[in-house]
């Protein structure tokens, strides 16, 4: 079995997509970014009252109090960034998250023996080579099937003439099938 | 206008896999928090620091405390910003890398199958996810690999010749079903 990349079909995750991500991903933390800003601009941003000393005072207990203000607006930042990245995350990601769930129920489906009909996405979803392969593989097997049964079906005809000839037939019909079967490993 | 209003109607549906979203969302969620905590330090140090000294400076020819750190601060949210986006931007590389490698593995597994190998396992590395697809697909090819050796078996045990006319006929009407069941 090859271990090199994947071979034909479209590239997964292309680089448009890969850009669209990034792009969010930048606006995303910006904003989270911008609303720290925000917060630390309102609360530094207050005018100074008073004399000499109050301002002195103001000072003093802003650097006593810068703390707790970073808690709450690093709080608030994270918070804000990561459900922004989070709800990026679902909707950016849906696209390979659904085909790969879908792909799932058909596997699970073609072990449960339910009739598998071909697998597409919609276009442009990351995982459509994926399908293909699948489609390629149950089409190779379909065709298998088809020559066999078609090949036994030839033998049956051969059972209008006379019993002796049936049977021979049959049994080299049956050796092609074991023969052509013989290359699954 | 009824398929109009109905198309329109139609809702999308977005598929959650905790695994993968949740697990990269919670990836960002960690680095966005990492940076929110060491942009918290720096500044609580830096501008702290600043605002004791503009304290002690004992002229005060600022408005604001905004003017006193200002530059300071920009600086750090742009640092704030770029690292964690840098940081961001790997985990979704990385993330990339590993869905095309557990993907790709997964479709190298399929046209190997269509090519007639049911048994190498497809030891599909990378997420987690892919891993669990990857064990699913083996399943799929171990059971087909299991139902063709049986038709084999059949076939050739039959071909052998040495079944009476009646058991014959039987075993080979079974042949065709059990044929018809390969990839339904």
């Amino acid at each position: 079995m090859s271990r090199g990349g994947i071979r034909g079909g479209a590239p997964l995750m292309n680089r448009a997509f890969q850009s669209w991500f990034l792009v969010r991903l930048a606006i995303n933390f910006a904003g989270g970014v911008a609303v720290l800003q925000v917060i630390l601009y309102l609360v530094l941003s207050r005018p100074f009252a008073g004399e000499y000393t109050d301002v002195f005072y103001a000072l003093r207990d802003l650097s006593r109090l810068l703390r707790p203000i970073l808690v709450v607006s690093v709080l608030a930042y994270v918070l804000l960034a990561s459900g922004s990245t989070g709800a990026l995350c679902v909707y950016g990601l849906h696209k390979v998250a659904g085909p790969l769930y879908r792909m799932e129920r058909m596997i699970e489906g073609y072990m449960d023996g339910t009739p598998t009909g071909p697998v597409s996405f919609r276009h442009g979803d990351p995982l459509g080579p994926l399908a293909d392969a699948f489609n390629g593989w149950i089409g190779k097997m379909r065709h298998d099937r088809q020559r066999w049964l078609s090949r036994m079906e030839e033998a049956d005809r051969f059972c209008l003439l006379d019993e002796s000839t049936c049977r021979a037939e049959m049994e080299r019909a049956l050796r092609d099938i074991e023969a052509d079967l013989s290359r699954y490993r | 206008m009824k398929n109009l209003h109905r198309a329109r109607s139609r809702r999308r549906i977005y598929y959650i896999q905790p695994r993968y979203q949740g697990m990269t969302a919670l990836a960002f969620a960690i680095l966005i928090a990492v940076g929110g905590t060491v942009f918290g330090w720096r500044v609580d140090r830096d501008i702290g620091e600043t605002l004791r000294d503009v304290s002690l400076r004992g002229h005060y020819p600022m408005k604001t405390a905004y003017e006193a750190v200002r530059e300071l601060l920009a600086w750090r949210l742009v640092a704030l910003w770029a690292g964690v986006f840098l940081a961001g931007a790997t985990i979704f590389l990385l993330l990339v890398r590993a869905t095309h490698r557990g993907a790709g593995r997964a479709i190298e597994v399929f046209q190997a199958s269509a090519g007639g190998d049911l048994s190498t396992p497809s030891r599909t590395r990378g997420l987690e996810e892919f891993a669990r697809f990857g064990e699913q697909v083996d399943a799929a090819r171990g059971e087909t690999l299991e139902l063709l050796r049986e038709i084999r078996e059949e076939a050739a045990s039959l071909a052998s010749g040495n079944s009476p006319p009646e058991e014959f006929r039987l075993r080979w009407d079974g042949l065709k079903r059990k044929i018809r069941e390969v990839a339904p």
